[in-house]
């Protein structure tokens, strides 16, 4: 079999900086080809080379057995490759089949033919296995998963030989993970290549067919996945063995902090009661959509509620507020960091004191001399690793931004965490380093509540895990009486 | 290898700083320049009597342009300033009419600016309006009721000490005024870098739900820094009228695309978060310069509009081509 594409000796260049070194790899059609490896090893740019966003300084690239070279977007999509990216990039305002045929309009007298869109929509979306997708549903509406299909139907209109998809599974849960994986094997039935970029090895055993370990920019290997052992691949990725086993003490949790009672409000959440204790890790486990995010965004005065009530410390507190709810010591990390956590144009210094400037105020005046001792303080406590604390958060990996924001939390004085899915889009050695975060803030008795999609980061890291199905809290327990597959069952409303 | 990376890392930031710094002020020294060089304008144009005229020139927009930056930098957009001007005027000249102390009618100008500022400032904040909305409908009633307090003529005064804030005394001196302005300048510019406020301007510009859940009370300052400018249009008005010796419903009509453009072209952003109140003040002195420059070149006032014009957008090519700079 002659590989659909080839990579031959690419390298990349910033400013003399090697980002990709001589990298070599084949891909096949009709295969699914997972590329690992941590952030900042290269894969980003790797797929923008493919793609012409970046010019490659050396090598080759072959499009079955033709050289390739593409210098815009736009020709590697005629090419017949087709990117997805992590954030969805649709045209929010505009509906199902409109998004999915944009740029593609079929036109009669210089008017758009929407029947016929409408009918390759339909039909693209039957091939992929989705007969249930409203076409006339406005994307904005729609969750994070539904856009990934309207995506990947948009990218199907040209029939691509390659689609890349980076980090597809970040921001879904188990079922739509599911859904995702055979809607890809559709795909590959087709006899599409898929580069399958990824953080989680658990998915590139389920789906891939071949994977390619990059690290620091250089091929670290590409084989057949039947060599795949995940312990040693770990090894490979970062160059020591990481494991993700937090110690715990038995603890005992007596000092209630926060309390829900028969809490119903945004649109979804209805009668949740739970309590948080001193010292307590709270998970929220549920599917997308289930309302995790919603729990967090009213606990912190983002979203209203209209019935029941929250304590706080034993006192009952209403007209929530974000920086009411941070003056008495609760601090939220968003789950969309580039939207709503971080100034990007801004240096890591501001982004890391916005709403707290005390420690480096004297009368006030900004001192920069206290500003550079606090934030270094802070940034070698985390390992983030910037440059200069002037550099702006944009230039930074995303692991090295997430930490930015559980450093600004660090830089309040703060009682209760809301964490919304803190470890998306991470690295392994950045996911590591935020459950020693979360360990150790427990340790000095903060309560903490995540919500996550996925399971086996909440038994690692929670003493406490709530699962929500369609607004509702199932059950609530200690997490040594949970599993995975419980979880999961109890998420989908399949209780038993 | 790893030493060396950071070692160009490090020296590219510090290029960027400078350049960012830098760049309005060398735009500045190639118009003086450019003016030097010219037979026909050298002998007017590069004398200290020019520069004092260029500077008393620049006071009105430059004022404005402290009230714009901070608008500019939390990302927003301010239309009315020319009819504030003009309000602000009148109010002032028809308070002197009816034979106010001085001190007064400073005080109660000020504050009908700030009062013009505090309508926009909540209406885009609490009612989350679009400032450009917002403060279009503000042009026209500010300057609607400018001609409505000044009955639609120009509202003359007894002489007074107010004055003497645009007065060019002989001899070297430029006019108070100058020196008021450059005196905010100097404290606005250590607010805006070294003030826990300032900071939140920025942070507000940049991503304003970041700001939000990070406790800053973002409607609270957003509203503030539409009030602060209105005081600052107000004591644009008061120079105005200073200047004129009367109030005049119909002066300043489109200051506010001067002062948006001194802005720019200072090195702020529109997209909000960028911009610096020294960049501002060079901006303004930029467009007086070029005002000036012309004129002693006997250039018509359309080929002047047209250059004003074209660095407007030479400065947005360069902010653009920077920021290309900074993002790769």
């Amino acid at each position: 079999m002659h590989p659909i594409f080839q990579l031959r000796g690419i390298n990349k260049s910033f400013s003399k900086i090697k980002v990709i070194n001589n990298i070599n790899i084949d891909f096949f059609s009709g295969e699914i080809h997972a590329i690992i490896g941590e952030n900042g090893a290269g894969k980003s740019t790797l797929c923008k080379i493919i793609t012409g966003m970046y010019r490659a300084n050396g090598g080759e690239m072959k499009l079955g057995g033709k050289f390739y070279s593409c210098s815009h977007p736009k020709d590697a999509i005629n090419s017949g490759i087709f990117m997805i990216y992590q954030e969805p990039n649709l045209a929010p305002d505009l509906n199902v089949y409109e998004n999915i045929m944009l740029g593609y309009e079929k036109k009669g007298f210089g008017f758009i033919d929407s029947h016929q869109s409408k009918e390759t929509s339909i039909r693209i979306l039957d091939q992929l296995g989705f007969t249930d997708i409203d076409i006339y549903r406005t994307v904005k509406n729609m969750s994070i998963s539904e856009q990934k299909i309207v995506e990947i139907a948009h990218a199907l209109v040209l029939e691509p030989k390659i689609i890349i998809l980076d980090e597809p599974t970040s921001a879904l849960s188990k079922v739509e993970i599911d859904k995702l994986f055979s809607m890809l094997l559709k795909l590959k039935e087709k006899g599409i290549a898929i580069l399958f970029i990824t953080h989680f090895l658990e998915e590139v055993e389920t789906i891939a067919d071949r994977y390619s370990i990059l690290k620091d920019g250089k091929l670290v290997e590409s084989q057949l996945i039947e060599k795949f052992d995940a312990d040693k691949i770990i090894n490979k990725m970062s160059g020591r063995t990481i494991r993700f086993r937090i110690k715990k003490g038995k603890k005992k949790f007596s000092n209630e902090v926060l309390r829900f009672e028969g809490v119903n409000g945004a649109g979804i959440i209805q009668n949740v009661s739970f309590t948080l204790r001193k010292g307590e890790v709270f998970g929220i486990a549920g599917l997308i959509g289930a309302g995790k995010s919603e729990i967090l965004n009213i606990c912190f005065g983002l979203t209203e509620y209209n019935k029941g009530s929250i304590s706080f410390k034993g006192q009952k507190i209403s007209n929530l507020n974000p920086s009411k709810m941070i003056k008495i010591g609760m601090g939220y990390l968003p789950e969309n960091r580039t939207r709503d956590g971080l100034m990007l144009d801004l240096n890591v210094t501001d982004n890391i004191l916005i709403g707290n400037y005390n420690n480096v105020v004297n009368k006030l005046i900004i001192t920069k001399r206290a500003e550079a001792n606090h934030i270094n303080e802070i940034i070698n406590y985390l390992n983030v690793k910037v440059n200069s604390i002037e550099q702006q958060v944009c230039e930074l990996s995303g692991g090295n931004q997430q930490k930015i924001i559980l450093a600004r939390l660090m830089n309040f004085d703060l009682d209760i965490f809301l964490l919304d899915e803190p470890t998306r889009g991470v690295d392994v050695k950045t996911r590591k380093i935020i459950y020693e975060y979360i360990k150790n803030l427990s340790d000095k008795g903060k309560s903490i509540i995540i919500a996550s999609a996925y399971i086996p980061e909440l038994l690692t890291i929670c003493d406490t895990i709530s699962v929500l199905f369609n607004g509702k809290m199932l059950e609530t327990l200690p997490v040594n009486k949970w599993n995975e597959e419980k979880i999961l069952s109890h998420s989908m409303g399949l209780l038993n | 290898m790893i030493l060396s990376k950071s070692k160009t890392v490090k020296s590219n930031i510090r290029f960027k700083q400078f350049f960012n710094t830098t760049g309005p002020l060398l735009g500045f020294v190639f118009v003086i320049l450019f003016f030097s060089f010219s037979n026909e304008a050298r002998p007017y144009f590069l004398t200290f009597y020019n520069f004092k005229l260029i500077f008393s020139q620049t006071v009105i927009v430059a004022l404005a342009s402290i009230g714009m930056t901070f608008i500019i930098i939390s990302g927003g957009i301010d239309l009315s300033v020319g009819s504030v001007v003009a309000l602000t005027s009148v109010v002032a000249a028809t308070l002197l009419q009816y034979g106010l102390n001085p001190y007064t009618v400073i005080i109660i100008t000020i504050i009908t600016g700030g009062l013009v500022g505090l309508v926009n400032g909540s209406l885009i904040s609490y009612f989350k309006m679009n400032p450009f909305i917002v403060t279009l409908g503000m042009l026209g009633i500010a300057r609607g009721l400018a001609k409505m307090i000044a009955d639609n003529k120009t509202v003359n005064f007894p002489d007074s000490p107010i004055n003497i804030l645009m007065q060019t005394p002989n001899g070297w001196m430029p006019p108070i005024g100058v020196f008021i302005t450059l005196l905010l300048f100097i404290i606005f510019s250590i607010i805006s870098k070294y003030t826990v406020l300032g900071r939140y301007i920025y942070a507000i510009g940049s991503n304003e739900n970041a700001a939000l859940l990070s406790g800053v009370r973002v409607h609270h300052i957003k509203t503030g820094i539409y009030s602060l400018a209105g005081l600052f249009f107000a004591v644009s008005g008061l120079m105005q009228m200073a200047r004129l010796r009367q109030g005049d419903p119909t002066i300043a009509i489109g200051l506010e695309l001067d002062v948006i453009a001194a802005v720019i072209i200072g090195g702020a952003s529109l997209r909000g978060g960028i911009g610096s109140i020294s960049g501002s003040l060079i901006g303004a002195l930029i467009m007086a310069t070029l005002r000036n420059g012309s004129q002693q070149m006997g250039w018509p006032t359309y080929f002047q509009e047209i250059i004003i014009g074209v660095v407007i957008v030479l400065a947005i090519t360069i902010d653009k081509f920077r920021q290309n700079v900074n993002s790769s």
